[in-house]
């Protein structure tokens, strides 16, 4: 670690101590209190470190707290996301921390969004793979599955296997984005059952899920059969939804001037007509 | 590094030959012969005459700069491999990949080209705006034509007369402590050499932003709801989605409006309006 940085931590430390009103943390406003925010001794009290590290964290005589000091100090002094990054990057931490609780609501403005599209199949999954919130086009292309989590049809309704026509690539990619989604959000409830469930009920899985790389949900190809339209080829493009941590929208498209670009269109005449 | 001027004429046929009107957001038409675009049509897309277009293909005319390199990378939908092969038919080395990237994917293009009817623009970490549908310009004025530091947000809102406008004024404070944690973070993800450093470094004489930045704030996350003051229908309430592509770290911000709401209208009106800013 550089010079630079270790004086930028202690920095940070103490502008971010000097931001926490104590009342926040349980403790009297009190008047007569000197300082702005939080005293030394407050934050090592309440983020379980001594007096002395602490001090020698802000000025940067101490270079290399652990994860757990750096979780705490992120708790203690309510960073968000963006935040506890930042601390996580000056402590020399990335990747290996905890991101906060992802939301659980969808908002109606993810709804509003996915409206945006109205020609091409657009979906907001949470962390667990549960669709949440999709344009109507995005609900005609996965009707098979019914609005259900989608990690768990994969494996377990038996229409996945012909509506993937390469449904051991789709499991692998299912199992590895469901481990790097687990990584992410360590402590989220959903994710847990929705694992618990397929180690329960697919072998598949649990095989895939001892032996499956890590692999981050991003831009990947799949041949699906559609029940109403037939052979469709989806290429598909992951965005992360700032406003919703944990929350993440898949547009698919189809290669251009393709028949699968024809096919889609026809799905979604065919959608309108049902609604 | 020699220049291929053959090679390059049949890659940019090529190329022109494969793309599709629906992939640029044109109608396919019933008297089009072949299923590729015309070259008065790719002149267009590239920003350049089609008289300048014409010659590249026909192995006459000078050579592109850096920048017209660019702007035919993304108006042909190239992507970043061959964006780079352009550039060394170019004899010019390939731009630099990365998170300062400014070459959108075409994946990311089509899904902001098929946006239908809503304003939207495509932006870097730094908030310099790579595209903006034909409603994003009609919204915020074209934003793409900056150059030098100034293509960034962050560095108008502090040099520019006239960048905060735009914005609602009691917004303004929030706004500032918003761009100036934005940047601290990019600063400290990217180092010392980054652009990010460059932008820190031209404004150290700005002391409004020197005092913020003193204050290390990170993690002020951009308000969903957003207030314009747009200069032909007012004032607009609008939901800002702001969607993070992990490949390129470019982001996709959308803007909505609640139907039935004022600010639908207004953007309704807009539309109509059309790009006259």
């Amino acid at each position: 670690m550089t010079e630079t940085s270790t004086l930028k931590l202690g920095e940070f430390l103490r502008a971010c101590r000097g931001r926490v009103r104590p009342e926040t943390v349980g403790l009297p406003a009190g008047r007569g209190r000197r300082v702005q925010g939080l005293r030394r001794e407050e934050v090592a009290a309440l983020s379980g470190v001594s007096v002395d590290y602490y001090v020698r964290l802000e000025q940067g005589r101490e270079r290399h707290p652990s994860v757990q000091v750096v979780n705490a100090l992120a708790n203690l002094f309510r960073l968000d996301r963006n935040g506890r990054m930042h601390l996580a990057q000056l402590a020399d931490l990335m990747p290996a921390i905890d991101f906060g609780a992802p939301t659980e609501q969808t908002t109606g403005e993810l709804a509003a969004l996915v409206e945006a599209w109205p020609h091409t199949p657009a979906v907001v999954f949470n962390e667990a793979y549960d669709p949440l919130t999709e344009n109507r086009l995005g609900s005609a292309l996965f009707s098979v599955f019914g609005g259900k989590n989608l990690a768990l049809s994969v494996f377990l309704d038996p229409g996945a296997r012909e509506f993937y026509l390469d449904w051991p690539s789709v499991a692998q990619d299912t199992a590895g984005a469901l481990r790097h989604s687990l990584g992410r959000w360590p402590d989220s409830a959903r994710l847990a059952e929705v694992i618990r469930v397929l180690h329960a009920n697919s072998a598949e899985f649990s095989k895939l899920w001892a032996d499956v790389q890590v692999i981050g949900k991003t831009r990947t190809e799949k041949l699906v059969q559609h029940p109403d339209v037939g052979r469709l080829e989806l290429i598909m493009q992951s965005f992360e939804v700032l406003a919703a941590p944990g929350h993440e929208m898949v547009v698919y498209q189809t290669p251009p001037g393709s028949a699968s670009s024809d096919r889609l269109s026809i799905l979604g005449s065919i959608s309108m007509t049902r609604a | 590094m020699d220049v291929d001027r053959a090679g390059l004429a049949q890659f940019l046929r090529r190329r022109r030959e494969l793309l599709q009107p629906e992939d640029v957001g044109l109608p396919r038409g019933e008297r089009r012969r072949t299923g590729g675009l015309r070259r008065e049509e790719v002149a267009v897309l590239c920003h350049m005459s089609t008289d300048y277009y014409t010659r590249l293909e026909q192995q006459r005319g000078t050579q592109p700069s850096e920048q017209m390199l660019a702007s035919i990378a993304q108006g042909l939908h190239l992507s970043l491999d061959e964006r780079d092969h352009l550039f060394r038919l170019n004899g010019r080395h390939a731009p630099s990949r990365g998170p300062g990237s400014a070459h959108i994917s075409p994946g990311l293009l089509r899904i902001l080209d098929r946006l239908h009817d809503t304003p939207a623009e495509i932006v870097t970490e730094l908030g310099q705006t790579l595209r903006q549908t034909p409603m994003g310009v009609a919204l915020s004025g074209d934003l793409t034509s900056f150059t030098g530091p100034a293509r960034s947000i962050g560095y108008r809102w502090f040099t520019q007369p006239g960048a905060r406008d735009f914005y609602r004024s009691e917004d303004h404070p929030f706004l500032t402590r918003m761009w100036v944690s934005h940047l601290r973070q990019v600063t400290t993800l990217r180092g010392p050499k980054s652009e990010a450093a460059q932008l820190v470094d031209l404004l150290k004489d700005n002391v409004e932003f020197q005092e913020t930045w003193n204050n290390h704030e990170v993690g002020i996350r951009p308000a969903e709801v957003k207030h314009f003051v747009h200069p032909q229908v007012g004032a607009l309430e609008l939901n800002c989605q702001t969607l993070l592509d992990r490949n390129q770290l470019h982001s996709l911000l959308v803007y909505t409006a609640s139907p039935g709401s004022e600010s639908y209208e207004k953007l309704q009106l807009l539309s109509v309006l059309g790009a006259t800013r």
